[in-house]
């Protein structure tokens, strides 16, 4: 053992409610799922100022599927690799690839739903493409009482992507939508576990009826710097008529980085770039998918 | 913290730190464990062990949560049969991992064998259950699961499709073996297992 080190303690709950008791009890503890996230940052061994741990991996409620024919309810201990082996059978293939694409199956057997959820300051590829697909999730408050609050996935990121409810609450299930719409995009660019900084995750969910594109649902994620998911925007795709000349896709394309730089003021100029490129990309997908009939 | 765990067989009771990565207990325990995953937690893929027979990343498994748990290092992998069929099929293809990353590399094809071996099995009970209940049309389905894996980009049909190798691959960035090779490789000791199981029932 190194010298000064100390070896923090781990708190074993088998329900949420002990979880909930542990947190009120020990603030400073962590909850812990996964770890991938947690046990990559440098610097987390050796710590001289390690918090308490407060392992979620005993509590079996969190680690339960539920499926309707509406919607896939997923428990937060329920790790990536879980999710895309039940995607293969309930999931659009473009989906079930994204889920794949998130990391290699030595990572994806390990890291969780609510871990990839939860990391305090950033943001990968599960919240792009949850988000995009309107998922809910289910919070437990960290009071006494411990109330339970249903939220869209977005509500708990700033524009930022920092985790807003970190300390505050413990996030329990995740409710993904089975009802999918005719189309799904979602692309990843760079490598967003090393190299946040340079890393642009994109999703597009919509249908094409006669000339418009209906319900759009769009969420661009720079990993470190970036939450972006706006209902102007969604109304904006809407409202364009197909199909598309160059000049409208360059235009629509400016607006998008005008607003992502007013997102995020740490955005790298390689970042909106891509961003930029990737939405060209998919709006001509879209002009091409429209064309061909 | 008390720990124990078991490590290439041999039973062992330590003491830890409780966040202690599972990387840098090996390097104490295990003498010849790779010192070489420098990556501060990049995923480099050289600190990869089998972790309970699945392949994990040591630097991030926390000592609390190994506990009861069984672990392979490629150490103790070289000395298992299963070692010497892909150490065959290495040979037969004519080319293998550079020194630096064969133990991973090795073990990442290990747990990729063992995941054909799954679908594969489950495959199986599918159609065994299928006769079991008296269908009559059983290949069909059974063809038709099949390729449903295969055009999900899955593992089916005794080889391996390339999409998910190349996805089980990404963190390792040396390039010293091709993917195509990589791909034979794997096919052929899976190939060499089957025959080794088939021989052995």
């Amino acid at each position: 053992m190194q010298e000064g080190l100390r070896s923090p303690t781990v708190f074993n709950p088998k329900t949420i409610g002990e979880s909930v008791a542990a947190k009120l009890k020990n603030p400073n503890a962590c909850f812990w799922a996964g770890g991938t996230f947690i046990m990559s940052r440098p610097g987390f061994y050796p710590n001289p100022s390690q918090r308490d741990i407060i392992s979620l991996k005993g509590i079996v409620d969190l680690s339960k599927v539920y499926h309707s024919d509406r919607f896939v309810e997923v428990g937060s201990m329920v790790t990536i690799q879980q999710l895309s082996n039940m995607g293969g059978y309930l999931f659009s293939h473009e989906l079930n690839d994204a889920i794949l694409s998130i990391g290699s199956s030595v990572i994806r057997n390990q890291a969780t739903v609510g871990g990839a959820l939860c990391t305090s300051n950033m943001r990968f590829s599960l919240c792009c493409i949850l988000a995009t697909l309107n998922a809910q999730v289910e919070l437990r408050m960290i009071t006494k009482s411990a109330p339970a609050r249903w939220m869209p996935i977005t509500k708990l990121y700033d524009r930022k992507g920092v985790f807003i409810y970190e300390g505050e609450a413990l996030l329990t299930k995740v409710r993904i939508p089975t009802e999918n719409k005719q189309f799904q995009v979602f692309r990843s660019i760079g490598l967003p576990m090393q190299k946040p900084e340079e890393a642009v995750v994109f999703g597009l969910q919509y249908s094409i009826n006669q000339a418009n594109i209906m319900l759009p649902s769009m969420c661009m994620v720079f990993p470190s710097s970036c939450f972006y998911m706006s209902q102007d925007f969604d109304n904006l795709l809407a409202s364009i008529n197909l199909p598309l000349t160059s000049d409208k896709i360059m235009k629509i394309s400016k607006r998008l980085v005008s607003e992502l730089k007013n997102a995020s003021l740490n955005a790298s100029a390689l970042q909106l770039e891509r961003a930029s490129r990737l939405f060209e990309s998919v709006l001509s997908e879209i002009n091409t998918t429209f064309l061909a009939g | 913290m008390r720990l124990n765990c078991n490590v290439n067989g041999n039973q062992l009771s330590l003491v830890v730190n409780s966040d202690k990565p599972l990387s840098n207990i090996l390097k104490d325990v295990v003498d010849s464990f790779p010192d070489n995953n420098q990556c501060l937690g990049a995923s480099c893929g050289n600190c990869v062990v089998l972790l309970n027979g699945v392949a994990t990343l040591s630097c991030l498994v926390p000592a609390f949560s190994l506990n009861g748990s069984s672990i392979l290092t490629f150490d103790g992998f070289r000395k298992t049969r299963f070692y010497h069929d892909i150490e065959r099929a290495y040979n037969d293809v004519g080319n293998q991992p550079c020194p630096q990353c064969y133990a991973s590399k090795t073990l990442l094809i290990e747990s990729l064998l063992i995941r054909m071996d799954k679908e594969s099995q489950s495959r199986k009970d599918v159609v065994n259950l299928g006769r079991s209940m008296g269908f009559s049309p059983i290949p069909t389905a059974s063809q038709g699961y099949a390729n449903e894996m295969a055009a999900r980009g899955r593992l089916g049909g005794g080889s391996v499709d390339p999409q998910v190798l190349s996805q089980e691959f990404s963190m390792c960035r040396c390039q010293c073996i091709e993917l195509s090779e990589l791909e034979k490789i794997v096919n052929l000791a899976y190939k060499y297992r089957s025959r080794r199981r088939a021989r052995r029932t």
